[in-house]
């Protein structure tokens, strides 16, 4: 069992990386990498998760000289990891490989239960967690890729504005009014997918 | 959805707030941790002979007025010296068979 003494702190960690001991970063990944993979997770397609996880400590090893040590250095590795996943689907989205599911009629009676059921459990699939997951990947495929970091950070995570604001890198007035415009956006595209069915 | 208001819209996200957080549970091997880090390594190298050119390119320029400074200052040394006349005495050792006979003697 390592006591204090042996387990190296995260700054000298970063101290040493910077200095030109590459390996040293490799404690890092060990230490981090769960966190790192669990943001990932939620932002991305599956098929993508390892390539953008491996992108998003790239750019956390170049960004270690610009870290000044002051905040937190998880807020600062979540902070990167967003950012990551944010230009994965700006990328996507200029090259248009974004996945569109079509609606079908069970998307659109799940969505009717939705609205009118009293509750939607999602336990088991009987509760249409297939329907709610396709749904959810077709109505993030109609937004631009600012609108769905906002609605998977603010909507689905629960952000606050001066949080996303941080994570992202945007005025707080930005993400305030996006995610304004947002819940009128989708909820259009959520009608739209009712008529559709 | 006409008749969709703020409770309906509500009750929509939390459905979809919940199959979004179960995408956490997705497995995703550890493989992915140790090819992270020959990226990491591979960038480190491109970064060091990124960094070696662009030292050298720093000295070249650098040492460029000291290489015009020593060319004015041979040429003024060439001039000053005779090099002229020890040339023009190798000229004529090299054509005359007479020393070069004597050079074999002496050699021999």
């Amino acid at each position: 069992m390592p006591n204090e003494s042996t387990i190296a702190s995260d700054s000298d960690i970063i101290k040493q990386v910077i200095n030109g001991r590459i390996n040293a970063f490799e404690s890092l990944i060990k230490r981090y990498g769960d966190f790192v993979l669990r943001i990932v997770k939620k932002h991305i397609p599956y098929n993508e998760i390892e390539d953008v996880t491996q992108n998003a400590f790239l750019r956390i090893y170049q960004s270690l000289p610009m870290y000044k040590g002051t905040g937190d250095f998880k807020s600062w590795l979540s902070s990167i990891t967003v950012r990551t996943c944010y230009d994965y689907w700006r990328k996507a989205y200029k090259s248009r490989e974004i996945p569109m599911n079509a609606i079908t009629e069970n998307h659109q009676k799940w969505l009717e239960n939705a609205v009118t059921d009293q509750s939607v459990s999602l336990r088991n699939n009987r509760g249409g967690k297939k329907e709610a997951t396709e749904l959810l990947e077709w109505a993030l495929g109609k937004l631009s890729p600012e609108d769905r970091m906002i609605l998977e950070l603010v909507y689905l995570e629960g952000y606050s504005g001066r949080e996303v604001a941080a994570l992202l890198g945007w005025s707080i007035s930005n993400v305030k009014v996006r995610s304004f415009r947002l819940k009128r956006k989708l909820k259009s595209i959520l009608k739209t997918a009712m008529k559709k069915g | 959805m006409e008749k969709t208001g703020e409770k309906e819209f509500n009750k929509i996200i939390r459905a979809f707030k919940q199959v979004y957080h179960e995408k956490e549970d997705f497995q995703v091997p550890d493989k992915w941790k140790s090819k992270a880090m020959n990226l990491i390594r591979k960038d480190a190298r491109m970064q060091f002979q990124a960094g070696f050119l662009d030292t050298f390119q720093r000295f070249v320029w650098r040492l460029a007025p000291v290489s015009c400074v020593l060319l004015l200052l041979l040429g003024l040394i060439m001039s000053q010296t005779d090099i002229l006349s020890d040339y023009e005495l190798a000229k004529i050792f090299i054509n005359d068979p007479s020393d070069l006979s004597f050079i074999t003697l002496y050699n021999s």
